[in-house]
Parts: C-alpha cells; structure tokens; sequence
C-alpha cells in the first residue's frame, strides 16, 4: 500500500494539487508537502496492515 | 448559598423545592460567567435573554404545580458547533460566521431542554473540531481553570473549562477522536462518549460523520448521568443514529462492581504517555479490582485509520471553502485540512478495511471482559502554545499526538466515560478512560459511580473558582 521509505510527499502533492483544484506558490507547496508528510507518517500503521481479501469498507459505521 | 458549587442534581432538587428558583440559578450562571469567562474564555455567546424568559416560563410552571423534567431550572452550555436558536453556529471559524442565526435548537440542546435545562450559552472550540488544545485564532485560546497558562484541551475546550470553572454545572461537546475525553483529562472532570450512533447529532456543524459523537461534560457521575439519560431519543435527522431503545442508568450508580470484569489494557496504551498519566490508569484498574492487563489488537493501526478517515472526511466537508477561502482558516487547521483533501482514495478506503478488520477484533476482546481502562491523553494539559510533547525522550507534535489513546477508541464506536483524578501532577488532573461494549453504557456508570464513591476520582470546581 505504501512504502514510507520511498514516498516523496513534496512530489506527490505538487502533482495532485492542481487535480483537486487547488493551485499554490512553489513555497506553499513546501509547507503542504511538510502538512502531508505528518499524514503519511500517523498514517502508515493502518497502510502497512495486510486486511483479508474479503473484509470489507466500513464507510457507513455501525459500531 | 454558592449555587455555582452545587452539582445539577443538587441545584434541581432545590428548584423543584422552590427554596431556589430557576430565574436565580440562571442569573448566578450568567454572573458567573461575567466574572469568570474573562480568564478562561470559555463561551463565545451568552444567550441571557433566553435563558432568563425560560426560566421565567419554568418558575412559572413550578407555582403551577406542573410536573417537569428531571434538570428543571439547571444552566447548561452547548459548544459552538450546536445549532442554538438565534444564535450563528460558528463551529469555531470565521467562514461560518457569514451565516445565518440558527432557526432551532440542535437536537441535544432541544433534548435537554425538554429535561428543563436552559441553555445559557455557546462555548469555544477547535475550528471546526479539528485539534485537541482550542487554541483558536478567531476567537482566543480557552484557558485551563487549573493553571490559566495552560490548554482546556480541545476540540470541546470550552465545553470542559466551563464546567471545571464552575460557570455552569453541565455542557455539551462532541467527540469526533477524543474531543470530549481530552477536555475531561485536561479540565479534571467527567464526560462520556456514548457508543457511534447512540445520541443524535442532528441540527450542528459535523466534523467527521463516520466518527462524530456527542456527549455531556459534568462534575458528577450522577450529572452526567441525568444528562445522558436527557439526551436521548429517536432521531429521524441522525442517519447514523442506530436507536436501541431508551437505557436508563441513574437507577445503576448504587449497583457497584460485583460482577464486571474488568482489565487494565497494555501494550500501545502502556506506552508512549508520562509516567504519572500511566498511574492514574493503574489506580483506577486496581480500584476496579482488574485482574489482568490486555492487549486491544491492532489499536495502533485503529488509531492511524482513524486519522486517515479524519483528514479525508473532515476536508471533504469543507473542500470548496479550502481552494476559495483558504486565508479565513485557522493556520492551525488549514493545511492538515488541505493535507486530508489530496490523500489518495485508495488510503481511505483501506483505512475503512482496517476499521472493519480492528472492531471485530476488539469486539472478540468484550466476550472475556466489560470494562477496559486506559489513559485519556498521554499528559496532563500543556502549556497554550507548546508545539512539541516530550515523552520517554523523544519529541513529537503535541497537538497530533493528544489523541493517541483516545483515537483507537473511537474509531470502533465503543462507549468511554473519562474519570478524572486531581492533582496527579502538581494541581494539575488527568484522566483516565473506562472503556465498554457498544451499548453497555449502564456498566461505564456503574463503574464510575464506584470510583467516585471511593474518593479516587472527582470532579470538584477548580480552586482558584470555587
């Protein structure tokens, strides 16, 4: 799912912002891609966890 | 008679008796908060004129002998993301304050005023829920009536310093991944967060929908349980709501313990907080008689999830507000928001995957056990302004980090009431979660009422406001 090692946050929100409609200043961008990086790394945990093939998403939640 | 140190149930008892009327528990509040707000910037609206034609209107009904509700006469507040009539829902932002004034009470203000409370007013919070300090720029930072130079936590900040400063005995927060149970551990005081789906959110501003909770904040197990209990009902306009029923819990304080199994859990939530918040977890395990220590599986990748569905529904929610008018954000929230809007679909909806994976998982856990306690926040408030956490030497960012053990709770919808015990660093409280089934609030009370019986967990007004 992801490879923390390797990803380039700074890459990847310069090459994503302008799909989601947002468009900033090279200096912006830096900080974001800081804002994205604290994502990545809160993130990994769930990204690295190998779920069974048939469990399904829970966008509707019923605890 | 100092009416802002009584508990509601207290203050109830002594307007049903008519030896305090409700029009003069509503003028000592908004005394209260006239004297006090000042310091701990709690409320960002006193509805005085509200509050003081119902109170009237309830007086009225007592002369009457009219049977009313069980808070008949009791201030209580609302944190500013609670529609409350005539008042803008500002959700702590700037953006929603171009908006009109709210047309009808929310439906837990509606609810607990049909109890007979009277809203007195709206409370600062984190924009839009997101952050567990309220620092807010638009609207000040809320201080901590313990030490005014530290944070109410957040998101509900002023949900729990109102009521730890004694301005009103009882209010309301949401709790989206810890912002009910932060302000608990920060303030000193009580709050629950019922099981996702238990009390209807309709009429406010939502965070996250998949996680959003709402819950009361009080002094005493008993407060708290009028409140829940006043909350609930059927809610058509809550499509998350899944109505089990009316559950009743004051008739479960004076039960005690006999019978619950109850575990301290370890692993992640023995880790990564100061040593004194691990205390106060252990000590509220051992008065509970916790016979082991138990891991929740995969609780750090439930917390992770959580954080991932957090950044991406919380920025879908206010996506065209983001590319328009991204200066208007709080600096704080606005590229963590912008952050959660380019994450890629494919994380989110593992993350959903992880979710499913996790709660059944921990589920399998509430089989062998019906209350598991762990730490509320890994510290105990920190200092307004403060950026970075030191815990076992190592650095992290205070404000990401302040849900650690609260986010891997809510992800899976379970019940928590936080228990707080004072002085546990200085004059500074901590709390600590008790953590049920879905459903099994009645235990959470149970539990509570003992601990509070026992003298180990309290909630009184902070001393310098009592």
């Amino acid at each position: 799912m992801i490879d923390p090692e390797n990803f380039d946050p700074l890459a990847y929100v310069t090459a994503v912002a302008p799909a989601i409609g947002f468009s900033f200043a090279p200096a912006r961008l830096a900080e974001l891609a800081e804002a994205f990086a604290l994502v990545v790394r809160v993130a990994t945990p769930a990204l690295l966890v190998n779920v069974p093939a048939d469990v399904e998403p829970a966008p509707v939640f019923v605890a | 008679m100092k009416l802002h140190l009584l508990s509601a149930s207290e203050l109830a008892a002594l307007i049903r008796s008519q030896e305090v009327t409700a029009t003069q528990a509503v003028e000592a509040a908004l005394a209260r908060i006239a004297a006090h707000n000042p310091a701990v910037n709690a409320f960002t609206a006193v509805t005085a004129e509200r509050a003081l034609a119902r109170a009237a209107e309830i007086d009225a009904m007592i002369a009457a002998g009219e049977q009313l509700g069980p808070l008949a006469g009791v201030p209580f507040a609302a944190k500013n993301l609670f529609d409350v009539a005539g008042v803008v829902t500002l959700a702590g932002s700037v953006i929603e304050r171009r908006r009109s004034p709210a047309t009808a009470d929310g439906y837990g203000v509606a609810a607990m005023e049909r109890a007979g409370a009277i809203c007195v007013g709206c409370l600062n919070m984190d924009e839009y829920a997101y952050g567990f300090t309220t620092e807010n720029s638009h609207y000040g930072a809320c201080h901590n009536p313990h030490d005014l130079s530290r944070s109410a936590g957040g998101s509900s900040g002023g949900s729990g310093a109102a009521v730890a400063a004694g301005l009103v005995p009882l209010t309301l927060g949401t709790d989206t991944n810890g912002s009910i149970r932060v302000p608990s551990s920060n303030n000193g005081i009580w709050g629950i967060k019922p099981t996702y789906g238990r009390l209807s959110r309709a009429g406010g501003v939502m965070f996250v929908p998949s996680l959003d909770h709402v819950g009361p904040f009080a002094r005493s197990v008993a407060d708290l349980a009028l409140a829940y209990e006043a909350m609930q009902g059927e809610d058509p306009d809550d499509p998350a709501q899944h109505w089990h029923g009316y559950q009743r819990v004051t008739d479960q304080l004076d039960l005690g313990i006999a019978g619950l199994r109850v575990a301290r859990l370890g692993g992640y939530f023995a880790e990564g907080g100061m040593a004194c918040v691990q205390q106060a977890a252990d000590s509220v395990a051992q008065a509970l008689g916790a016979s082991e220590t138990v891991e929740l599986p995969l609780a750090a990748a439930g917390r992770s999830a959580a954080f991932l569905i957090t950044a991406a529904e919380g920025a879908n929610q206010h996506l065209d507000d983001l590319r328009i008018r991204p200066e208007d954000f709080e600096p704080l929230t606005r590229d963590r928001l912008i952050a959660g809007a380019l994450l890629p679909a494919q994380w989110v909806v593992h993350a959903q995957r992880v979710r499913n994976h996790y709660r059944d998982q921990v589920l399998e856990l509430f089989r062998h056990w019906d209350i598991l306690v762990a730490p509320a926040t890994p510290a105990p408030a920190m200092p307004i302004g403060q950026a970075m956490l030191d815990i076992d030497g190592v650095s992290v960012p205070l404000r990401a980090s302040f849900g650690v053990y609260t986010q891997p709770i809510s992800c899976v919808g379970l019940p928590v009431i936080a228990a707080p015990i004072q002085n546990i660093q200085g004059n500074l409280p901590v709390g600590v979660q008790l953590i049920a089934a879905p459903w099994a609030e009645d235990a959470l009370f149970r539990a509570a009422a003992y601990l509070e019986r026992s003298g180990l967990c309290s909630a009184p007004v902070a001393p310098n406001f009592a």
